[in-house]
């Protein structure tokens, strides 16, 4: 007969080892075990390592700032360090300024130059026009078609046909397209990061 | 007529020391944040491993408690609430950016060597000799670097319950996985630092 092989140590049963209140065979097969007793060794070198690791002191102004952000204060409120948070929005709200006024100056100066140059401007932009109308018109036309085509056009055109009809339709219709708007925006702004429960 | 007794803060429990805050008392503030820097400052160090980065989070971290110490339901540990927000600031973080360069030789955004000094994970005793001090940073560096190489769900589980000392059932809460989940994630964590520091061992 083959002897049975005891089942080696549980998580809550290596736990207890090392807190002394190991249960009986927990006790005993660590006696007679060379793998659980190895493991066991190694597991408390581990422990012993992480129990000694430091713990870090944040900068003695970070009270300081999280006191004057609760309680804004002239005299509490820091001095904007190098690279702190409120440093960076400024240089974020600087950037897209900047940006603005750029984009702002380009196209003023491109109106600009337009009204004092109109034939070259309409010579330029002609064409591009054209392009463009042409290819929004074949766009509309595609999607008309397209829609005329479907099978449950004749059911919609049906039930649009009188007013009485189509306000309560459209305004269900609106309702739910605002729903779903608000539901998605809460969803993507929500964080994993929250304050509550 | 007797004049009102100073509180003596450090005797009361962190319930007690939210109820003042919860009437706007600034020395309660100080209080909390006196109990609760080192811990949550250090967890999100060990996390997301960049001082500064660590700084903005702990900052985040204490703004939202203590913007929002209302809302603290007193039937939970305080030190749940705190950890559970310190936790999740620094798993947002990590989603956001992929971490994966070590601080412990100082962040990777410093320039001068003040910089990369005040950047860097500091391993060090007041007490050690010199040579203590270099063997024990080089022990202290293979440590970090071994938690560093973790999962960040075995991170948060094995920093709670081996560096912070929190019981499982604290670490259950503030992760909000079920007991024994987390106690696997302990386990396997603990398994992977024993082989990631087998050389520690055999020394």
């Amino acid at each position: 007969m083959i002897p049975e092989i005891p089942a080696h140590l549980s998580i809550d049963e290596l736990d207890a080892l090392h807190d002394g209140s190991a249960s009986p065979r927990a006790t005993s097969h660590i006696a007679t075990c060379l793998q659980c007793t190895n493991l066991l060794a190694q597991d408390r070198r581990v422990l012993a390592l992480l129990a000694a690791l430091p713990t870090w002191d944040a900068s003695p102004r970070l009270a300081v700032r999280v006191l004057a952000e609760l309680h804004p204060h002239p005299t509490l409120a820091p001095a904007a360090t190098p690279g702190s948070t409120a440093d960076r929005a400024m240089a974020a709200r600087r950037r897209v300024m900047v940006g603005g006024l750029l984009t702002g100056s380009l196209v003023t100066a491109g109106c600009a130059w337009a009204a004092f140059n109109p034939t070259t401007a309409a010579g330029l932009a002609g064409p591009i026009v054209q392009e463009v109308t042409h290819a929004l018109w074949l766009a509309v036309q595609a999607v008309t078609a397209n829609t005329l085509e479907q099978p449950w056009f004749g059911a919609v055109r049906d039930a649009l046909a009188t007013p009485a009809r189509a306000v309560p339709l459209l305004a269900v219709a609106g309702l739910t397209y605002v729903a779903v708007l608000i539901g998605f925006r809460k969803v993507l702004s929500r964080s994993v990061t929250r304050a509550s429960w | 007529m007797t004049l009102p007794t100073p509180v003596d803060w450090r005797m009361l429990t962190d319930q007690e020391v939210v109820r003042h805050a919860v009437l706007g008392r600034e020395v309660a503030y100080q209080e909390l944040m006196r109990r609760y820097q080192r811990p949550v400052f250090s967890l999100i160090y060990r996390m997301v491993r960049n001082r500064e980065l660590a700084e903005d989070l702990t900052q985040e971290t204490f703004i939202k408690v203590l913007g929002a110490i209302e809302s603290y339901r007193p039937e939970y540990r305080f030190s749940s609430w705190i950890f559970k927000i310190a936790n999740n600031a620094s798993i947002d973080q990590l989603r956001r950016r992929a971490l994966d360069t070590l601080s412990l030789d100082g962040s990777p955004h410093a320039e001068t060597p003040d910089a990369i000094e005040a950047t860097s994970l500091q391993i060090r005793d007041a007490t050690e000799s010199p040579l203590d001090e270099v063997a024990n940073r080089e022990l202290g560096a293979q440590i970090e670097e071994a938690i560093g190489q973790l999962r960040p769900e075995y991170r948060s589980c094995i920093l709670l319950r081996h560096v912070e000392g929190r019981p499982y059932e604290e670490i259950a809460e503030i992760l909000d996985l079920p007991l024994g989940t987390v106690k696997t994630y302990i386990h396997r964590a603990r398994n992977e630092l024993r082989i990631l520091l087998a050389d520690l061992h055999e020394e």
